[in-house]
């Protein structure tokens, strides 16, 4: 079969109705247009190519705003008065002069629609529906081309979708889709490429293209986001620190916790770089970081404190030795088929980590782990980050929290993160790491993150 | 820290078509080499924390076209110094190569010295102790092998990261934490998998030709030399070395080659032929084919392990590169320009002072449903009531024209954008009604609502809106 020409889909509307806006949305581009609320802010018509899997599908087109309809409703009623054919008159007017320039703006938009294949007329849904709305959609009637309006702003307390959704069934619009430009809502954002292929079922299949490609991006953002979460939380369980006995245990307690600090930071802007367009494009989700950056330390007690977590000391940093009886805890929730597995490994860990430290002892090291206080804190924290990114909000995780004293978002977190507490080789922050802890390391950690995201 | 370096490999895009395709195949025959690339730029950018920055890379990969992690390995490989990286690792990988032939040659060579001093050192040669020297220790070490195999990675943490501790314990400590790693390359190759089932294959490769070079001295001495071939045993009685013989005679026996069960275990002198054959095949049976086995299945294992790297896009690492690699959408740019500035609308006097609406005022609403007049003290209303359509606005433009107005008012929403259809209508009431006209704004409350600046910039457009018209301005809700 022949590559189809991408579909072409107009964006008109009143003006300042947030047709940029709908286009920065649909386009996940920041930079697209220029949006404010005043009205004609776009002048001239702007393309964006829409992508599924790097290939072109849908072009749409950002137009000025229909400002002066009933203008141009009356230019044309006196210049083409009694043509039988609505489309032809509308040609007419667009090869004219435009009513001595002065529908310049509206002419421009009627030219995008004859263009293209179907428009989306964005509406304000907390604007009463009126003559010069009817009026417009009079005129994008006589275009000739399927028109499906969206309804902006309908999160809004002054939304009044339904009077809305009356008025446009009464002229025969009866497909349209909602959406809100201020609050990203992946599922709306589906909704409007299944209704705009309703309205143009020869073209199904590349608005199916699109959807679909939209939905694995987005499963692949979370997924990786998860990752991104286990992969520090596999790390600094690992974490280790040596020091000879002579040095200063406070300097190697120290040393460790710059190196979690760091880590944290690492992950909290992969987070944001991987959120980035969602944080570009609409209003931001209220994060709890500032700048980009956890404004307590994570080894402040007052942090500890803020998060639920009781803790005799402030140091949240010892000794390696006991940590075994963690993986073996952990292992005993990984189910009766691997307890036999699990078992011999915790036993192997229990061996080395026991042995570790007199062995440490004999030759004069010290070896410093993360106690679990600032594990639970660490994991509570990118969690509240994860969920404000993906915007379930504080009411969700509320929900989730098994363990307020701990901390722990989730007590099977708590065990899967544990368990690496016994393998300081699966830590990319020890000596000169790098690579990452191997799947079978990090998988149930960001698969108890991805549950508990929902 | 990319820019400083970006640059020097030229992207596929800048290539004519015919060198493209030549790119392209290079690029398709050296996956491996390309994979080990990619993987590295990742554990390089996920400790700098972020992505390189190098817009020709990025671009070769666009060009390149297919999945995101097709994209990413172009990527990597089009990055500045990932040519350099390339040959190391291609002297690294024929080097071991090199050793792995050597190490073939050298364990053949073992074989056919075993095979050789166990049938030459004394007459008549124990047909128990041949298979022993020649076959024990092969099966002895396959076992434990495969044995470690089961608990997984739990209890054989797997040569790569036995070789990582130790370089951890040698090198690693006493480093400062964050250095730069020292040698990346090597790490990522004996990380994981890819290391267990190489140590695997190589383990594999070397008793398999142990035990090739076994079987052809074996078969070579045996062809061209008579040996006296016995069951010999001291401590064993004959039903036992019966039992043993009949044992060991499996393995050949589904070759098809006869053993205890058809030829004199006791007086094996007598079939010294059939018992030679037996031997050889017992070789085959018990080294060779157990190894080749093992081999085929720890290169299959390999081979897995290679394709498994750099694979998935999921990792962080990769999946930030998304938007610049497999972009979702592309900008096409301004499709049709606006004409130069409006022409200035017609400025009108500006109102000097806001006239104060008292006694006799016209009153109409805009683009609202009748909200009826507002009630405001010491003004005698003429209301002309809600004006929105076609048809209402050139009734109310009537009666202004033909009745004597001494001053107007126009009732308006704030919150509604005040656009030029709208600016055109109220040019033309202040035009109709020779009189000083207000705008009532109305709704001032709800458009404070939607936030201070958004409130402050509608009411500058109203007003400026209403200057342009000779209009005065005033706020309904504080004058009620």
């Amino acid at each position: 079969m022949s590559r189809m020409t991408p579909v072409d889909i107009a964006v008109v509307g009143h003006t300042n109705t947030g047709k940029t806006s709908l286009l920065r949305t649909l386009s996940h581009d920041s930079r697209f247009g220029e949006v404010s609320d005043r009205p004609a802010t776009t002048r001239d018509v702007q393309g964006v190519m829409l992508l599924a899997d790097g290939e072109a599908v849908v072009a749409m087109y950002d137009t000025p705003g229909l400002e002066d309809a009933m203008g141009v409703a009356a230019v044309l009623a006196r210049a083409h008065a009694g043509a039988t054919d609505p489309v032809a008159a509308i040609d007419a007017f667009i090869a004219g002069n435009h009513g001595d320039g002065r529908y310049e703006q509206e002419a421009k938009v009627l030219r995008q629609v004859r263009r293209s294949d179907a428009a989306l007329y964005v509406i304000d849904a907390r604007e009463p529906v009126l003559a010069k709305h009817r009026e417009e959609l009079r005129l994008l009637a006589a275009c000739g081309k399927p028109l499906m309006p969206v309804l902006n702003f309908v999160a809004n307390d002054e939304a009044d979708a339904e009077t809305w959704r009356e008025q446009l069934a009464r002229v025969g619009l009866h497909v349209l889709a909602q959406f809100d430009t201020v609050v990203y809502d992946a599922q709306a954002e589906q909704r409007v490429f299944e209704r705009l292929a309703t309205l143009l079922e020869h073209r199904r299949r590349d608005f199916e293209r699109l959807r679909h490609s939209r939905v694995r991006e987005r499963e692949a953002l979370i997924e990786s986001a998860c990752r991104a979460v286990a992969e520090l939380l596999v790390d600094a369980a690992g974490a280790r620190r040596h020091g000879t006995l002579d040095d200063d245990t406070e300097q190697v307690h120290e040393r460790l916790r710059d190196t979690i600090r760091d880590a944290e930071q690492r992950c909290v802007d992969t987070l944001l770089g991987l959120f980035r367009f969602e944080l570009d494009a609409y209003r931001p989700p209220e994060l709890p970081l500032q700048q980009g950056r956890w404004q307590l330390d994570a080894f402040d007690p007052e942090t500890l404190r803020s998060f639920g977590i009781r803790t005799g000391s402030a140091a949240a940093a010892g000794g390696a030795a006991g940590l075994a009886v963690d993986a073996a805890v952990g292992g005993m929730s990984l189910g009766a088929a691997a307890l036999l597995g699990a078992g011999l490994g915790a036993g192997w860990s229990a061996l080395r980590s026991f042995g570790q430290p007199w062995v440490d002892r004999l030759r004069g090291h010290q070896d410093i782990a993360l106690e679990e206080p600032t594990l639970a804190l660490l994991a509570a924290r990118q969690h509240l980050l994860l969920a404000a990114l993906l915007r379930r909000g504080h009411a969700s995780q509320a929900g989730v929290r098994t363990d307020p004293a701990q901390a722990w978002p989730d007590a099977g977190l708590r065990q899967a993160v544990l368990r690496c507490r016994a393998h300081p080789e699966w830590s990319r922050l020890n000596g000169p790491g790098g690579e990452a802890a191997p799947d079978h390391a990090v998988r149930p950690v960001a698969d108890r993150l991805r549950t508990l995201l929902g | 820290m990319g820019r400083r370096y970006c640059g020097g490999h030229p992207p596929a895009s800048a290539l004519s078509p015919r060198w493209r395709f030549g790119y392209n195949l290079v690029m398709s025959i050296a996956p491996f080499a390309d994979r080990v690339i990619a993987e590295l730029v990742r554990i390089r950018e996920e400790a700098a924390g972020h992505p390189a920055d190098c817009p020709t890379a990025d671009e070769a990969a666009r060009r390149a076209g297919g999945g995101l992690v097709q994209r990413i390995v172009v990527r990597a490989g089009a990055l500045p110094g990932s040519d350099a990286q390339r040959r190391r690792l291609r002297r690294l990988l024929g080097g071991a190569a090199m050793a792995a032939m050597v190490l073939a040659v050298l364990a053949g060579l073992a074989g056919i010295a075993a095979a050789a001093t166990a049938l030459g050192a004394r007459e008549p040669a124990s047909l128990p102790l041949v298979l022993l020297v020649v076959v024990g220790a092969n099966l002895l070490t396959l076992v434990l092998w495969m044995l470690l195999q089961f608990p997984g990675s739990r209890i054989a943490p797997g040569i790569g990261s036995v070789l990582l501790a130790l370089w951890r314990r040698g090198i690693g400590r006493g480093r400062a934490d964050g250095q730069p790693p020292p040698d990346a390359l090597l790490r990522v190759l004996a990380s994981g998998n890819l290391a267990r089932w190489s140590a695997a294959s190589l383990v594999h490769l070397a008793w398999l030709s142990f035990a090739v070079g076994a079987v052809l001295a074996l078969t070579v001495l045996l062809s061209v030399r008579a040996y006296a071939l016995s069951w010999e045993t001291t401590l064993l009685d004959a039903e036992a070395l019966t039992a043993w013989a009949r044992l060991l005679s499996v393995g050949p026996a589904l070759l098809g080659v006869p053993g205890a069960d058809r030829l004199p275990v006791i007086d094996a002198g007598d079939a010294a032929q059939a018992w030679s054959l037996w031997l050889v095949t017992a070789a085959i049976a018990y080294g060779v084919l157990p190894r080749a086995t093992a081999l085929a299945a720890s290169l299959a294992m390999l081979w897995r392990a290679q394709r498994a790297l750099a694979s998935d896009p999921s990792r962080p690492g990769f999946a930030r590169l998304r938007t610049r690699l497999l972009p979702d959408h592309q900008a096409l740019g301004t499709v049709d320009v606006a004409p130069p500035a409006d022409t200035v609308a017609p400025r009108r006097e500006s109102a000097t002072a806001t006239p104060v609406l008292r006694g006799r005022v016209h009153g109409l609403c805009l683009e609202s449903s009748d909200r009826g007049a507002p009630p405001l003290a010491d003004v005698d209303w003429v209301w002309l009531g809600a004006v929105d359509d076609a048809g209402s606005r050139e009734s109310a433009l009537q009666r202004l024209r033909g009745e004597r107005v001494e001053a107007l008012a126009i009732r308006v929403r704030a919150t509604m954008t005040p656009d030029r259809g709208i600016e055109r209508f109220i040019g033309e009431l202040a035009s109709a009604a020779p009189a000083p006209a207000t705008l009532l704004l109305d709704d001032l409350d709800r458009l404070r609502a939607r936030g201070a600046d958004v409130h402050a910039r509608r009411l500058d457009d109203w007003q400026r809106l209403a200057d342009r018209n000779g209009v005065a301005v005033q706020g309904l809700e504080a004058a009620a």
